[in-house]
C-alpha cells in the first residue's frame, strides 16, 4: 500500500459500526507520538421510528421539515423517542444480506456532517480496509467486491477477518482470538498474525441472541416488551452479570433474596428525558406510579447461555469448550502458545466476570501442561479497529489490498485468487 | 488472460427487483462441496456439541427442575408453577417450549 493514500477503516460490526479516517499525516503523527484517534461509533441498522414517536425539533426556526422515514448511523443516537423505534440491520447472522440498506449507511459513516468526512473525489484515490466474517458465502463475497469498487470506487481495498486485526489491536502476534460479538462468537486461532481458518470454531450465540432472550423471558414473566428491543437491550447492559457459582445464586433467588434488582421502565408522560428507562437505585424514591421490572434469575440465565448453550436446546459446547476445540484442531507446535494468550473481544466481553468466568471453565478442560492465560482488552469492542488502524500505520502484511483494476479487469474471480490463491477457484 | 466476468448477485438483484434473499437462503446455494476442505466456509466452522450434559430449568420460574409435566411436557420445581403450566392455553405451552427448542415438530 503506498503510505500516501488516504486509508479508510471499517470494522462492520452487527450492532456497532466503528470507522475512522487515516490521511498520511496522521499516519505520521501516530507513528511519532503513539496516540491511536477514537474512532467513530454509530449503529449499523436503519431505523424507522414509531408512528407517534416525538419527532425532533427542527433544525431552523420556521423551516418545517418532514420527519425522515429512516434513520442512518448518527442520527439514531441522538433520536428523542426509542420506543417501537424497528430497526432495519444489513447483517442477518454476521453477513451482509441487505446491500441496500448497507450502502446507505456507509454513506452516511463516509459523509462530511456525520461521518467521517472523506468527499467522493477523495474516494477514487483512497484505500479501504474492512471486516469481513471468515467462512462469508461466495456470493456475498462478490456482492462486496461491487459494493466497493462499482458503488463507492476505492481504490483498493482488504476485506480482512475483524479477528486478524483484533490479534494486531491486542499486540500478539499468536494468540487465540475469542471475538464474542452481536451475530455469534467465534474462537480463531492466529499465528504469526495470519488466521489458522481451518482451525476457527463458530458458537452461535452473540448479544443480539441474549437480548431477544431476555426479551421473550421478561414477556412471558411480566410485562409485554416485544416492541421493546432497545429497553430491553439497555435492562440487559445495566442489570445482568455473569455469576461465578451460578446453581448456588440460582438456589438463593428462590426465596426472592439476593440479586432482584427494579428497573425504571421509560415513562413518556414525565417531562424527564429518559429513553430507556433507568436501574431503581437504593432509596430512590417511588411513587406508585412507575412501572417498575424485577430482575431476578434473568440477571445471571441470560449470560450464562454463552457458558451452556445447551440450556436453551442448542445443540454446542459454551465459551470454554469452543475455545478448547479450536486449539485443539491447530497442530500440536503452536497450542502451547495458543493457549498462553488467549484475547477476549467483543461486546459480550463487557459483562461483569467475564474473564473470570472463562479462566475457570477452561482450565479444567486443557491439559495441565499447558499455562492457560486470557487478557480482556480495556475497550473489548474497538480492539479490531485499533488493530486495523495499527496495521495501516505500520504497514502491515496481514492486509491485503486487492485493486480495482483486478476487478475491472478479471472481476471477482480475480480477486478471490488474489487473495485465498487457487484453491477458491470453484467457488 | 481475460475470463468472461461473472454477473454478481449485487447487480442481478438491483436490475430485478428490489428484494433481498436472507442469509439463510442464500447459504444453501452454496457449492460447499466443490470446495477445498482447508478454507472456512459457514458450515464447516461451527462449533461441535457440549461434552457436558444439558441442565434442565423450570420453563415458569427459571430454576433448577426436577419434574416434567407429562402431558404438557413442561418442566417445572414447584406446586404453583406446575398449577401455572397447567393453566396455559396451548399455543401459550407451544411457545414456553419453543423458547428451548423443545416444541413438538410436525413432519
Amino acid at each position: 500500500m503506498a503510505a500516501s493514500r488516504t486509508t479508510v477503516i471499517v470494522d462492520n460490526g452487527g450492532n456497532e459500526i466503528k470507522a475512522t479516517k487515516l490521511s498520511a499525516s496522521d499516519v505520521l503523527s501516530i507513528k511519532s507520538d503513539g496516540k491511536i484517534p477514537a474512532p467513530l461509533c454509530v449503529p449499523n441498522a436503519l431505523a424507522r421510528p414509531a408512528k407517534n414517536a416525538i419527532q425532533p425539533p427542527p433544525d431552523k426556526v420556521g423551516k418545517s421539515r418532514r420527519p425522515p422515514k429512516y434513520l442512518v448511523g448518527r442520527e439514531i443516537l441522538i433520536a428523542p423517542d426509542t420506543s417501537g423505534m424497528s430497526f432495519r440491520r444489513p447483517i442477518d447472522h454476521g453477513f451482509i444480506s441487505l446491500w441496500d440498506a448497507q450502502r446507505d449507511i456507509w454513506n452516511s459513516v463516509f459523509s462530511k456532517d456525520k461521518g467521517v468526512g472523506i468527499s467522493p473525489s477523495d474516494i477514487q484515490s483512497s484505500s479501504f480496509v474492512v471486516t469481513e466474517q471468515l467462512g462469508v458465502p461466495m456470493h456475498m463475497r462478490r456482492a462486496m467486491d461491487e459494493l466497493v469498487f462499482e458503488s463507492f470506487g476505492f481504490h483498493e481495498y482488504a476485506p480482512t477477518p475483524p479477528q486478524r486485526l483484533a490479534a494486531l489491536g491486542a499486540g500478539r502476534q499468536t494468540c487465540v482470538v475469542l471475538d464474542s460479538g452481536f451475530s455469534f462468537t467465534t474462537a480463531v486461532p492466529v499465528v504469526n498474525g495470519m488466521e489458522l481458518p481451518y482451525c476457527a470454531k463458530r458458537l452461535k450465540v452473540g448479544g443480539k441472541l441474549l437480548t431477544n432472550y431476555l426479551r421473550e423471558t421478561i414477556t412471558y414473566r411480566s410485562w409485554n416488551m416485544t416492541d421493546e428491543t432497545s429497553v430491553v437491550n439497555a435492562v440487559k447492559e445495566r442489570l445482568c452479570y455473569i455469576s461465578m457459582s451460578y446453581m448456588r445464586e440460582l438456589a438463593a433467588t428462590k426465596k426472592g433474596k439476593g440479586i432482584t434488582k427494579a428497573y425504571v421502565l421509560p415513562d413518556l408522560t414525565r417531562s424527564v428525558f429518559d429513553p430507556v428507562g433507568h436501574v431503581l437505585q437504593e432509596g430512590e424514591e417511588t411513587d406508585g406510579t412507575e412501572q417498575l421490572l424485577k430482575m431476578n434469575n434473568e440477571r445471571i440465565a441470560i449470560p450464562e447461555i454463552l457458558f451452556s448453550p445447551s440450556d436453551i436446546g442448542l445443540k454446542q459446547g459454551g465459551i470454554a469448550e469452543t475455545i478448547f476445540q479450536a486449539v485443539e484442531s491447530c497442530p500440536e507446535e503452536v497450542r502451547a502458545d495458543l493457549y498462553e494468550n488467549i484475547v477476549l473481544t467483543g461486546g459480550n466481553c463487557l459483562f461483569r466476570n467475564f474473564k473470570e468466568r472463562v479462566d475457570v471453565e477452561l482450565r479444567p478442560l486443557v491439559d495441565s501442561v499447558y499455562d492457560v492465560n486470557t487478557t480482556l482488552e480495556e475497550s473489548p469492542t474497538l480492539t479490531a479497529i485499533n488493530g486495523g488502524i495499527r496495521a495501516v500505520v505500520e504497514d502491515s502484511d496481514s492486509l491485503k489490498f486487492v485493486t480495482k483494476e483486478v476487478f475491472s479487469e478479471l472481476g471477482s474471480d480475480g480477486i478471490l485468487r488474489e487473495l485465498y490463491g487457487d484453491e477458491m477457484e470453484t467457488g | 488472460m481475460k475470463t468472461k466476468r461473472k454477473r454478481g448477485i449485487y447487480e442481478v438483484m438491483t436490475a430485478k427487483s428490489k428484494s433481498w434473499k436472507n442469509s439463510r437462503s442464500l447459504l444453501t446455494n452454496e457449492h460447499y462441496d466443490m470446495m477445498s476442505p482447508s478454507i472456512a466456509t459457514y458450515v464447516n466452522i461451527d462449533a461441535p456439541p457440549s461434552m457436558l450434559p444439558a441442565k434442565k430449568y423450570c420453563d415458569i420460574t427459571g430454576l433448577p427442575a426436577k419434574y416434567m409435566d407429562p402431558v404438557t411436557k413442561i418442566r417445572f420445581v414447584s406446586k404453583e408453577a406446575f398449577r401455572k403450566a397447567r393453566d396455559l392455553p396451548d399455543h401459550k405451552v407451544e411457545e414456553f417450549l419453543a423458547l428451548r427448542q423443545a416444541q413438538i415438530r410436525i413432519k
